[in-house]
């Protein structure tokens, strides 16, 4: 490693770049939402508004649609999710790591072809099952179909096969029943897995616009992206500004949680698991 | 509480592990379980605990068989190799888990369920006094909000002790638990692992492949080799009467001396050299007399009665002395365990002979089973001191 000062320095500018190009976008959005409307369509770059008198925006976004309640709803349907996955992941990832059990390789194919299945191949039979049941337009309808994540299995269980026998065995001597081992043994060891997991899948879902679309019809159900695209409907015309405060708005808890994720996610368990 | 083990099988695939191991301990027993690595112990632990099942053969707890029940059922505690401690808990949580599994429901093992119902409250504190008193035993005290990753190598082990010992489990299974740590610390601990088997009074099972450990805490050992077990006995039935070669060469350090020889009549010849035997009708050519190391005598070169051998090394150990020997009867080499003062006047490459002190001598046959046989003393005097 080359500890020239230009060396460091070409680094710095590198991932200086690099991060401005995904920063950028947010950063302009974050401009935008505190601008007056006639400072938006002016034709120049200035990032911060002449007055303050932008910062009406949230206010005025807060009023045009219920965003506290498209917040409220996405963080009922992502927790739900991942509750539910990690509550179904982690004892199938369990089975198919530690025990012997006659056709476990063929259930750990079928989990890595689920792997290659994405949503749009099923939606519409989803659909059809979810309108059948009467579940349409429902946190059923947007919670149930992600539940089963063949990501969340295959990842822990890459984790769970470094856990190793004797330890298992021994919460067996101590009396732990299969799942008591998952709940108390494996999952709080393999906690930075879970993390990093719950990361991709909360980001995924509140982000996800396209099965919100899909099944749900009343306003009172939208989660947060589907809440911002009402914004750019023609009864409200293209308010940009009342848009992008919104987009603000749904975006900092997912950055925020993601921060305090990270760190948790770095800490990490740093502790020999055996023997040292 | 008394265990059967009785006729146990085992295969890996196509591997067989075990084969027919059949053992009995009576209450309160000690017994190690000692052979080489892979010959089948560790596996035969684990079908004891539950932890494999057998191919045939029943495991018997109390006379109770208990194949068909799992690990915790069985009311056993196991030390592993590995100590196998749970990391993300402290010294306390890991002790305290096997008591919390056995006397706290489902539900009264939730967290804060103590705040609700004083029944559960109670229980828990009834843990944390057991928890004590185990950690006491094995003076953790100052270590209960530890965790394992902070300990050291004898830290962990006793941790390991503790879990194993709080709930009075009726058999005690240990899997290699020295095997980790350095040759001081594993002295210490040994005496302190069969004190406390004593004072507990738990039948215990303990695998080793340190025969050492074997010899010096067990009440009986049982030598396998190859998933069988060779033979059973005391110690000092192992090492006195070693039913085959393989057993007496790896009981006892160092290694027996094994010499070509063979019976005619009621004489045994070792090079050529006749000395009585008192055997009933054995006349074999390919025979092997083992000699314990302290069996073997120094003589002087010129006794024609003595074998003759040459010095190669000695090993001066202060309290004894280990002189290394060549000799044609003995193709592997020959040690003898001599007097310290003896040896230091030794060198290399002096001629020697050597002479037989009948307790220490074994006869093995084909096969290498041991052949009973007396040997009568022939009243050779020990040479007093070499030139």
């Amino acid at each position: 490693m080359s500890r020239r000062p230009w060396f460091e320095a070409l680094r710095l500018v590198l991932l200086g770049l690099a991060a401005a190009a995904f920063l950028l976008p947010l950063l302009w959005m974050l401009s935008f939402s505190i601008k007056p409307a006639d400072e938006i369509f002016t034709g120049r770059l200035d990032l911060l508004p002449s007055s303050l008198e932008g910062l009406a925006n949230y206010a005025r976004a807060m009023e045009l649609r219920p965003l506290d309640r498209y917040l409220l709803n996405g963080v009922i349907v992502c927790g739900a999710i991942l509750v539910f996955q990690i509550l179904f992941a982690a004892p199938c990832a369990y089975a198919l790591a530690k025990l012997r059990f006659p056709g476990r390789s063929l259930a750990f194919g079928l989990v890595l072809f689920a792997l290659l299945v994405p949503i749009q191949v099923t939606a519409i039979p989803i659909f059809l099952m979810a309108s059948g049941a009467g579940l349409l337009d429902s946190y059923t309808a947007l919670v149930a179909p992600f539940t089963a994540s063949a990501f969340a299995v295959f990842l822990f269980r890459q984790f769970y096969r470094t856990i190793p026998d004797d330890l298992i065995h021994a919460a067996r001597v101590d009396g732990c029943s299969e799942l008591s081992i998952v709940w108390r043994i494996i999952v709080p060891l393999t906690l930075p897995a879970a993390t990093a997991f719950a990361i991709f899948s909360v980001v995924a879902h509140w982000n996800d616009l396209f099965w919100p679309l899909i099944v749900i019809r009343s306003a009172e159900m939208n989660t947060p992206p589907l809440g911002v695209m009402a914004f750019r409907s023609g009864e409200a015309g293209d308010r940009y500004g009342e848009l992008m405060a919104g987009s603000v708005i749904i975006t900092a808890p997912l950055v925020l949680a993601f921060l305090f994720a990270q760190r948790k996610f770095i800490e990490g368990i740093s502790l020999g698991a055996v023997k040292g | 509480m008394t265990l059967g083990i009785d006729g146990i099988a085992k295969s890996f695939g196509a591997t067989p592990v075990l084969h027919d191991v059949t053992l009995q301990l009576g209450d309160g027993e000690f017994l190690a379980v000692v052979g080489p690595s892979g010959c089948g112990k560790s596996t035969l632990l684990r079908i004891v605990a539950g932890l494999e099942p057998a191919d045939r053969g029943t495991v018997r707890i109390d006379g109770v068989p208990v194949d068909h029940l799992p690990p915790k059922a069985r009311d056993v505690a196991m030390v592993f190799q590995s100590y196998a401690l749970y990391p993300h808990m402290s010294v306390a949580q890991n002790i305290a888990l096997p008591l919390a599994m056995r006397d706290l429901g489902r539900v009264q093992r939730l967290p804060g369920w103590s705040w609700i119902s004083p029944r559960t409250r109670a229980r828990r504190h009834a843990i944390v006094g057991q928890v004590r008193e185990a950690a006491a035993m094995l003076e953790l005290e100052p270590l209960l909000d530890r965790r394992p990753g902070q300990l050291s190598g004898g830290q962990r082990q006793r941790v390991a002790l503790a879990r194993a010992l709080v709930r009075r489990p009726r058999l005690f299974l240990l899997d290699e638990p020295l095997s980790n740590l350095d040759a001081a610390l594993r002295a210490q601990t040994r005496n302190e692992i069969a004190l406390l088997q004593r004072r507990l009074g738990v039948t215990t099972v303990y695998v080793t492949h340190d025969q050492v450990e074997a010899m010096t805490m067990a009440s009986r050992i049982a030598v396998m080799f190859a998933g069988r077990v060779e033979q059973v006995g005391t110690p000092a039935d192992i090492y006195e009467r070693p039913a085959s070669v393989a057993v007496a060469e790896f009981i006892g350090t160092p290694r027996i001396n094994l010499l070509t020889a063979r019976v005619e009549g009621d004489r045994l010849f070792v090079a050529g050299r006749p000395r009585p035997i008192a055997a009933a009708g054995i006349a074999a050519a390919d025979l092997l007399l083992g000699v314990r190391p302290e069996a073997l005598l120094l003589a002087d070169p010129a006794d024609t009665r003595a074998l003759p051998a040459r010095v190669s090394h000695v090993e001066y150990l202060g309290s004894e002395g280990l002189v290394h020997l060549h000799t044609d009867a003995a193709p592997a080499g020959a040690v003898a365990r001599v007097e310290a003062a003896r040896a230091a006047v030794l060198r290399p490459d002096q001629a020697i002979g050597l002479h037989f002190a009948p307790t220490g001598m074994h006869l093995f046959g084909a096969g290498g089973r041991r052949i009973a046989a007396r040997f009568p003393a022939t009243g050779d005097g020990v040479l007093a001191a070499v030139s």
